[in-house]
This record gives C-alpha cells, sequence and structure tokens, in this order.
C-alpha cells in the first residue's frame, strides 16, 4: 500500500477532528495498526514524518499500535488470537482447533483511536 | 488518489449515462442525502462486512447532521451541523453472512447527546485546552466507509441488491453481466419481471457500456482518468447519471476497473461481492492476490470453456480459493455456451430474495 497516501489522509482526519473538538492544536495521534491493514509501520512512520513536516501539523507526534489478528472459528464458536507474521497471506486457521477459517475479528485495523490537543 | 497504490490524479471522475444531462454533482449529493434523512436517528452498522474490520468495533453514529460532500475521488470534506459522537464496542456476531444491513436502534445512546455538547461546536471554551485527550475511533479509510455506509442504507431501503463485481482486467465481467441480464429480464418475481442497472467502471472509454446496453438494461459508464478502482463516493454519483430511477431496479450490478488489488479493499456499500477469475488466468492466482478472493461472497469462474484448452487445474482453484475462504460460493459459468449461466442467475435471485424478505420486516438491519 501507499503509506504516503495513508498518511496524508490521516493528516487530513487529524485536522477535521481537532476542527469539530475546538482545540488548536494537535499534539499527538493514537493510532492502532493491524498486520493486515498492509501498511507497514515503519514506511508509514517514515512517510508520516514527511507529510508533515513544515507543516503546522509538525509538532504532532505519531504513536502506532500494533494490534493482533483474531479470528472467530465457526466450528469451536471461539475467538483466537493468531500470532506471526502473515505477510500478505490471508489464510487463517482457529488457534483452538486448527479449522481454517475466513472470520477474521480483528487485525486490518488502520485505525485512529485518539488524539491530544491542546 | 488510490491510497492503496498511490495512483490516480486529482481530478473529476466522468460520468456518462447516455442521457444528455450535465454532470451536476450536487444533484448526486441530493440524491443520498434525501434517503438517509427520512430516518429519524439513522444508525448504520456494519456487521460481518470482513473487509472493513474497524466496523466490527467501532460504530459511528450519525444524527441526520453530518454531511459529507465530495468534491474530488479520495476527498472529502465533513460539515457538522450539531455534532457526530463515536464510540466503540465490539459485538459478538454468530452471523457472519449478513452484510447489507442499515440499522435503526432504540440505544440507550441516544442519551449520549447531552455529553457531546459539551465538547462540539463550544468555540466559547472557557476552560484551558491543557494536553486533552480525545477520542476518535475511525478508520483513516473512513470517508470511503462513511459514504459505502449511506450508499448500504439507500440500497437496503430501496430494496436494490447491489452487486460489486471485480476481478483482474479481461476476465470477462462484461460478457458474464451482459448475457446474465439478458436471462434475469426473464425471470419473475412476486409478478413483475427483474429490472437491472449497471455501473461499469474504466480509465478511458464507454465501450463496455455499449456492450452491456446491448442487455437492455441502463447503464452508466465511468471513466475514472487514472484512478484504478471505484470508490462508493463515484457510485453514489453515477445514481443520478442513470437514465432509469434506481429506487425502482432489482438488482444494480457494479462492474468494477478491472484489477485484482485496490477494488478489494474499498467497499462500495454493495450487498454482494462477486469476484469473476478466468479459465486462462491460472489456479494459483488467489494465492497470489488473497484480498480480491478473501472478501468475496462469491467466486466465479468464467469461461469455463476455455478451460481445457488452458489447461486449467479446477480442483486446485477450488482447493485454493476454499483456503482464503472456506465457506464461499463458487459458479462455473461461461457466458459465451451458457453453461452454468443459470445457476449463476439463480443464486443472484436467491440474495435478492433473501434482501427483500429482511427488508420487507421493517428492520433496516
Amino acid at each position: 500500500m501507499h503509506e504516503l497516501s495513508i498518511a496524508l489522509s490521516l493528516i487530513e482526519l487529524a485536522r477535521a477532528e481537532l476542527k469539530k473538538n475546538g482545540g488548536s492544536k494537535v499534539l499527538a495521534l493514537n493510532v492502532k495498526l493491524g498486520p493486515l491493514s498492509g501498511v507497514v509501520k515503519e514506511a508509514l512512520l517514515a512517510a508520516y514524518d514527511l507529510a508533515v513536516s513544515e507543516s503546522d501539523m509538525s509538532a504532532a507526534v505519531l504513536n502506532v499500535e500494533d494490534v493482533p489478528v483474531t479470528v472467530f472459528c465457526s466450528e469451536c464458536k471461539k475467538i483466537s488470537t493468531l500470532s506471526g507474521n502473515f505477510g500478505g497471506s490471508l489464510r487463517f486457521v482457529c488457534g483452538y482447533c486448527g479449522q481454517a477459517t475466513g472470520d477474521v475479528r480483528s487485525g486490518a485495523d488502520l485505525d485512529l483511536v485518539s488524539m491530544e490537543i491542546d | 488518489m488510490c491510497t492503496e497504490c498511490g495512483c490516480g490524479l486529482p481530478g473529476e471522475p466522468k460520468f456518462s449515462g447516455g442521457k444528455k444531462s450535465q454532470h451536476d454533482h450536487e444533484h448526486a449529493h441530493e440524491h443520498t442525502h434525501e434517503h438517509t434523512h427520512e430516518h429519524g436517528h439513522e444508525h448504520t452498522h456494519e456487521h460481518g462486512h470482513e473487509h472493513t474490520h474497524a466496523h466490527e468495533h467501532t460504530h459511528e453514529h450519525t444524527h441526520e447532521h453530518e454531511h459529507a460532500h465530495e468534491h474530488e475521488p479520495g476527498r472529502m470534506h465533513s460539515h457538522s451541523h450539531k455534532h457526530s459522537h463515536s464510540h466503540s464496542h465490539s459485538h459478538d456476531h454468530e452471523h457472519a453472512h449478513d452484510h447489507e444491513h442499515a440499522h435503526d436502534h432504540e440505544h440507550a445512546h441516544d442519551h449520549e447527546h447531552a455529553h457531546d455538547h459539551d465538547h462540539e461546536h463550544d468555540h466559547s471554551h472557557d476552560h484551558d485546552h491543557k494536553n486533552t485527550v480525545v477520542a476518535v475511533h475511525k478508520s483513516i479509510m473512513n470517508a470511503n466507509n462513511l459514504q459505502a455506509a449511506r450508499n448500504r442504507g439507500f440500497f437496503a431501503g430501496s430494496r436494490v441488491l447491489a452487486v460489486n463485481v471485480l476481478s483482474s482486467p479481461g476476465a470477462g465481467k462484461t460478457k458474464l453481466l451482459t448475457e446474465a441480464i439478458k436471462m434475469l429480464s426473464q425471470k419473475e418475481v412476486d409478478g413483475k419481471t427483474l429490472k437491472c442497472g449497471v455501473v461499469v467502471g474504466d480509465l478511458e472509454t464507454d465501450n463496455d457500456a455499449v456492450r452491456l446496453r446491448q442487455s437492455g438494461a441502463p447503464v452508466v459508464q465511468i471513466s475514472t482518468g487514472t484512478l484504478c478502482h471505484l470508490d462508493a463516493a463515484m457510485l453514489a454519483r453515477s445514481l443520478s447519471e442513470l437514465s432509469a430511477d434506481p429506487t425502482q431496479l432489482d438488482i444494480l450490478f457494479i462492474e468494477n476497473v478491472g484489477n485484482l488489488v485496490c477494488p478489494a479493499t474499498f467497499d462500495l456499500g454493495e450487498g454482494l461481492r462477486i469476484t469473476v477469475l478466468s479459465a486462462g488466468e491460472g489456479e494459483d492466482k488467489p494465492l497470489k492476490y488473497p484480498p480480491a478472493f478473501h472478501f468475496a461472497d462469491l467466486v466465479v469462474l468464467s469461461k469455463a470453456d476455455l478451460a481445457e484448452a488452458c489447461e486449467f487445474d479446477r480442483e486446485l482453484a477450488l482447493n485454493n480459493i476454499r483456503s482464503l475462504k472456506p465457506e464461499v460460493e463458487i459458479v462455473e459459468v461461461s457466458a459465451k455456451t451458457g453453461a452454468g449461466l443459470d445457476v449463476f442467475c439463480e443464486k443472484l435471485v436467491e440474495r435478492f430474495l433473501s434482501l427483500k424478505q429482511q427488508s420487507a420486516l421493517g428492520l433496516l438491519l
């Protein structure tokens, strides 16, 4: 994915939220990033630095929290957390019984969770 | 700009419905907005729509007041007249297949109104803003998801089955849809023949629209210019170019730009998503392009008449697809010979009936 345009969308979203909250300045952005989002954390951080440099958002720190992949299994009816590097593969198996499942409950996150503003 | 691959210069896509109308985008805004404003507190929830995972956990409530206007592809301006508030909570979903719902909830959430007045549009904040943390809980793909939710609500309310069709270029989408529409137009549901419409996207030309019109259906061609996929806003705008009233359609097909990458991550607000794989493309295509198959409700193996000549390993293809999504439905079709076309059309009618039934219960859930 194109981390630069993601960073630009993030900044636009942050600006809109800042205005809605009547704030004057963004101090920090808290983002949750899942491995299935297709976005690489380091690339996003680098792209973000580039995108905010010399702008009114240049002081806003970007905090990225990794979130795990969780899947729901229709066999054992449980949600399990999967670890490991998926590398774009979307083949998942239930963490309990090993049954193949396509029901992903989290892990594709690309969310602006909260902002610290002034 | 495509947030997937970065392609696409800012610029207006072009819409042509074969009508002599101007591209007045303002109309498009009103068109969709009218429908959403009819419902008092419209809460749109995404349940089980796998490619917008964020919505599983976070809900965006827009109380009639927040308008999103699209001025260019991918850019949204939000005007909040009152406020919007977001919160997150998780749902335990047992029914992963119910996609096309918009909700009306009698939620205790309503009392959060009072809360938000303290925050929103209140420029007379007397207290100092010292390092306040504000909750946002929005997907960075928020703008598209929001419009997709509006589209979904519109389709559900109008009892239209919107079908998003993805594939690589040349897999046979146009031919498949042209032949399917011809067959569907002969079928009757509740004593009335099925009415189909199409919105088709390509970078340039309206060649596909011309082909599709041979089926007799109203067709809008979206020429994206350089953008590699259709998004929810483009779909919404295209509806006003249709020569038929979209609310009077039964099935609206959306033939996406031929591309197995980017379209997969853009929710259009469809009720059914189909990915087409042709016999000449190879059995490992699904493994090479997982998202397009992972997020499909139905996979069509097209050009079945060429399978033998291409030495297409059907079993392997089926296994590969199922490894990505065990429960996905797969249909094999040759639009050219007609083989399997009736099965394909039956699946569509089934889906349409199920949508009608859900909506008929008065629950836009």
